[in-house]
């Protein structure tokens, strides 16, 4: 699991791939968080909800502060303002994926962080923009207090099973199986002509979770587990709704394609590509 | 400098090139109609007949000849039939001096190669006068110059009248074919503009081309520029909302994190609304104000895939919301514009009836999407004007989350633009059915 990005030294190794690390570890190290939001009101408010969630929390106005930020301590996490005066959120999140501004602020480190942008820009080309750029979630102004923690847990979640599964996964992705495909970027799944089909946030992480693991019988308990990055709470009943939900967006052929395993939970049959 | 003035074949106002079209119309058909009654022969079908005329003719005019004059008007009675009644004429009487008509010369010529001394009588045919068109009359001179009139009643075949109206028909109706073709064009530029006057404020226009005659180049440069302004004026105006509603953002997100550290967990609450209600009317204004601008481009989307996935979301929100229909649809749509026109109609469902059932069929050419509730419906003389941006029935005002009055708007215009229709209903049974019709193949 990873909790902590090297710092801007170069050492990007040091990071910990360990997966048997136990999750309680979490709480021995504190997250850093690194907001970069111009307006002060919401910065402050940002940073006391979050402090509140036991976060370590740095604020910052501007894209030059943000990578002074950066050079001075990694951050694991950066909250990301769309509109800002002078170089703008998308461009930030831009410039980190690619590893920082070449010869000034460099760093491999900086693609991997993750990133959750928050922007008063709702409407969902923005948000397809956003994640198309790299970053792992996008809150729309006006967001509540729970849902911005929901938000950064579920995307920390994440980050530690990317990092479990394949930490030098390229950013973007599209995985194939069956003559469909899924863009894990853009969230969007497309069937064997080509035509995109709406599936909501969770039925998008529990097709992930089964494209993950191909092949292989995946308990509910499992499931539940790999799917909470965005569910509230999810129940067992709820998992088998997903999945019938699923299923049937998969079409005919789908019953086969998630197989029931009896007493164990289900499994996932046709062999996966990834692109 | 002297301006030069040229006389021009096409007039540059509408009056000239109208005056030109009705002139060019009767000079047509005086042309047409010289040319064919000129040239069209008199035929006659019972040949036997008209050679008995001729003889008889020849013989009559060989026995009034040998005549004395004071007999020849009794002779000439005497030798009248039905057939053939004649009438002598002195010579003090007026020579005929009506030429004879083209289409009589086959007649006059079969006449007289049967009877030569038909040649030396100055023979002339005339077609008989109005009101006897079957009648063929002529005059006939003596040798000493006094004539005789003859009429040979229904010689002429009927059809030989009847082929004279056909023809006039055919020039009137070619004439007003002609003419008519010619105002069409006339008039192109004016229909042009009004089709380009109906998209005024539609948000799709284009300028309109300034051609045509010196009227309607003057009204289309005018409408262009009325166009121009009202475009501006719209933009402007547009602009400024849209800035004002995304700015209404940030102070709504400070205000909704401020009041999660709240201890009061009812003020918390009754805040948490009155934001959530904000929110919808901006993201309301956003959503309709971001349609207007830009369209969306069409790509193929599973339409069974976004409406489940509505259901659904109702779904676990604790709503009752039913979909029927089949599993999968593909179809060439714009998927956020036509995921946001469902949503607006089950939350609009949800929101006055408290569940909703989507129905999903598809029929020669169309799929049917009807979203039906329970709920009270609209009153029938609001009907026409919900879909209508910003208009709101009455009743819903005065309700706590009303809205700004752009849902139904939306979707009305998000369905329209795809080349589909979209219809309300109050249902026979109760509720609303809002029905959205859209075409399979675009």
């Amino acid at each position: 699991m990873r909790f902590y990005l090297a710092p801007a030294t170069g050492q990007h190794d040091t990071r910990m791939n360990d997966t048997s690390l136990p999750s309680l570890a979490l709480q021995d190290l504190p997250v850093r968080l690194l907001i970069v939001e111009d307006d002060p009101g919401m910065r402050t408010l940002l940073s006391r909800t979050l402090q509140s969630d036991g976060y370590r929390i740095r604020a910052v106005p501007d894209a030059r502060s943000m990578w002074e930020a950066l050079e001075t301590e990694a951050a694991d996490l950066i909250i990301l303002d769309v509109m800002m005066p002078g170089m703008n959120g998308l461009d930030l999140c831009r410039a980190l994926r690619q590893g920082g501004v070449r010869g000034n602020v460099e760093d491999k480190g900086f693609s991997r962080i993750p990133i959750i942008m928050v922007s008063a820009r709702g409407e969902e080309l923005d948000r397809v923009l956003g994640l198309e750029l790299g970053a792992d979630d996008y809150v729309a102004k006006p967001f509540g207090q729970k849902e911005l923690l929901a938000r950064v847990r579920a995307v920390l979640r994440r980050g530690q099973q990317n990092s479990a599964v394949a930490a030098d996964r390229p950013r973007r992705e599209m995985i194939t199986f069956a003559g469909w495909s899924l863009d894990l970027r853009r969230r969007e799944l497309y069937d064997p002509t080509g035509a995109v089909v709406e599936i909501s946030g969770a039925e998008h992480d529990l097709l992930v979770s089964f494209l993950d693991n191909p092949q292989r019988v995946i308990g509910r308990d499992r499931l539940l587990e790999l799917s909470r990055t965005r569910l509230g709470d999810v129940s067992d009943r709820s998992i088998d709704v997903l999945v019938s939900r699923l299923r049937r967006k998969l079409g005919t052929d789908a019953d086969n394609l998630i197989r029931t395993v009896r007493g164990q939970g289900y499994i996932f049959t046709a062999p996966i590509e990834r692109v | 400098m002297k301006r030069e003035r040229r006389i021009r074949l096409w007039p540059r106002g509408l009056v000239g090139r109208v005056m030109l079209v009705l002139l060019a119309s009767i000079g047509l058909v005086f042309v047409v109609s010289w040319t064919l009654y000129e040239h069209a022969e008199a035929y006659i079908e019972d040949g036997d007949r008209l050679d008995l005329i001729g003889e008889r003719l020849a013989t009559d005019v060989r026995v009034l000849d040998g005549a004395a004059p004071t007999t020849r008007p009794m002779l000439t009675t005497m030798l009248s039939t039905n057939d053939l009644r004649m009438i002598w004429l002195p010579v003090s009487a007026p020579p005929d001096r009506e030429g004879e008509p083209a289409r009589m010369s086959e007649l006059h010529r079969q006449l007289v190669a049967a009877n030569p001394v038909l040649a030396h009588a100055q023979l002339r045919l005339h077609p008989g006068r109005p009101g006897k068109w079957t009648d063929v009359t002529g005059t006939i001179l003596l040798a000493d110059h006094s004539q005789i009139r003859f009429t040979a009643p229904d010689i002429l075949r009927s059809h030989v009248v009847t082929r004279g109206l056909a023809t006039a028909t055919i020039v009137s109706l070619s004439v007003l074919l002609a003419a008519g073709m010619l105002v069409h064009a006339l008039s192109m530029p004016l229909r042009a503009l009004a089709t380009v006057a109906d998209t005024v404020g539609s948000g799709e226009w284009e300028p309109l081309e300034e051609k045509g005659p010196r009227e309607v180049r003057r009204l289309a440069h005018a409408i262009n520029e009325m166009q121009k302004r009202i475009t501006h004026l719209i933009e402007d105006r547009t602009e400024a909302l849209a800035a004002v509603s995304h700015d209404l953002r940030t102070p709504l997100a400070r205000l909704r994190l401020r009041a999660g550290f709240l201890a009061d967990a009812e003020s918390q609450e009754s805040i948490e609304a009155d934001i959530d209600e904000m929110e919808a009317m901006v993201g309301g204004v956003l959503a309709y104000l971001s349609g207007e601008k830009k369209r969306e481009p069409s790509r193929s989307i599973d339409l069974a895939a976004i409406l489940t996935t509505i259901a659904d979301d109702a779904h676990d929100r604790g709503a009752v919301v039913i979909y029927e229909g089949p599993h999968r649809l593909p179809m060439c749509l714009p998927p956020l514009a036509m995921k946001r026109v469902f949503t607006n109609l089950v939350e609009n469902a949800l929101h006055y009836a408290g569940s909703a059932s989507i129905r999903l069929t598809a029929e020669r050419g169309w799929v049917i999407v009807d979203v039906e509730d329970e709920g009270p419906g609209i009153p029938d003389l609001e009907i026409g004007r919900v879909t209508t941006a910003f208009y709101r029935v009455e009743t819903s005002r005065s309700r706590k989350t009303g809205g700004l009055g752009l849902g139904l708007a939306i979707v009305k215009r998000e369905v329209e633009r795809t080349g589909g229709s979209f219809t309300l209903e109050n249902r026979l049974t109760g509720g609303l059915r809002a029905r959205v019709m859209l075409l399979t193949a675009v």
